[in-house]
């Protein structure tokens, strides 16, 4: 992935798909990217942190960026988090802006299907650490 | 232990960070321990960006219980380990995104101490991590 993350949209979910770090390399051109979706009708933002293991204020940065410009203050989804990630979210008071979401198989159509049944029991946040598990 | 020397350093955080995170010691414990990463960019990103030093030095010192760094820069007076820590009680959608690496320095590292020697400020920062 060039910048290391993927940003695509469906509907009125964006899907972002981070490499290993999201920092102060790649997290101002992520922030471009989103930039351009400033206006558009967008209800969820999802970041797929499944090979994220990296997160630096810079990164924090682009995810206040997606919650505050982008839509109206859309819902915050982090999708297979590893621990050490999820501390940092929690670190910063973030656990309750931000749901949590644990699918198993990576790709972009999954998250979707996943999310649609998230929506379906909007009341509970699904959260499950990510110990080392190895790649598909 | 190893000592790196970057001058100029304006416009070359991505070129300082790249090295450091390079550097043997460092590696030894960003493999297990990727938050060493993040508090290397925040300090050198921080030096970079507002103390106004034309230069900075960074010592890096392993052992088998710890993982010891000292960031040396001619900048402006800067006690980070005094700066006020952003206000979580906001909600995510008012905050400010200022003061938030400084807060992930102090939170992740065992040790944070600020000296100021003649005219450098001196960032010794310390983690406790068993093997090398």
């Amino acid at each position: 992935m060039k910048n290391d993350f993927l940003v695509s949209k469906n509907g009125t979910v964006l899907i972002i798909t981070l490499g290993r770090s999201l920092n102060t390399a790649n997290a101002p051109a992520l922030q471009d990217e989103l930039a351009k979706f400033t206006g558009e009708t967008i209800e969820k933002v999802v970041f797929d942190a499944s090979e994220l293991l990296a997160l630096s204020s810079s990164g924090l940065r682009v995810v206040y960026f997606a919650k505050q410009r982008l839509g109206n203050k859309p819902e915050i989804i982090f999708v297979n988090c590893a621990k050490e990630i999820y501390d940092t979210l929690k670190l910063i008071g973030l656990t309750s802006a931000v749901k949590f979401l644990k699918v198993e198989n990576k790709k972009v159509v999954r998250i979707q299907e996943a999310l649609e049944s998230f929506a379906a029991n909007n009341d509970v946040v699904c959260y499950s650490m990510k110990m080392g598990q190895a790649d598909d | 232990m190893t000592r790196l020397h970057f001058q100029p350093i304006e416009g070359k955080s991505l070129d300082i960070l790249d090295t450091i995170l390079k550097n043997t010691e460092v590696v030894s414990v960003d493999d297990s321990w990727r938050n060493l990463s993040v508090v290397v960019e925040e300090i050198v990103l921080n030096i970079v960006d507002y103390s106004k030093s034309d230069y900075l030095d960074v010592e890096i010192i392993r052992d088998e219980e710890s993982i010891t760094l000292r960031f040396h820069d001619g900048g402006v007076p800067f006690n980070p380990v005094e700066k006020e820590m952003p206000d979580f009680a906001v909600p995510m959608e008012n905050r400010q995104i200022g003061g938030l690496g400084i807060f992930m320095v102090i939170k992740y590292m065992d040790t944070v101490r600020y000296d100021r020697s003649g005219d450098e400020n001196i960032l010794t920062v310390m983690k406790r991590i068993r093997g090398k």
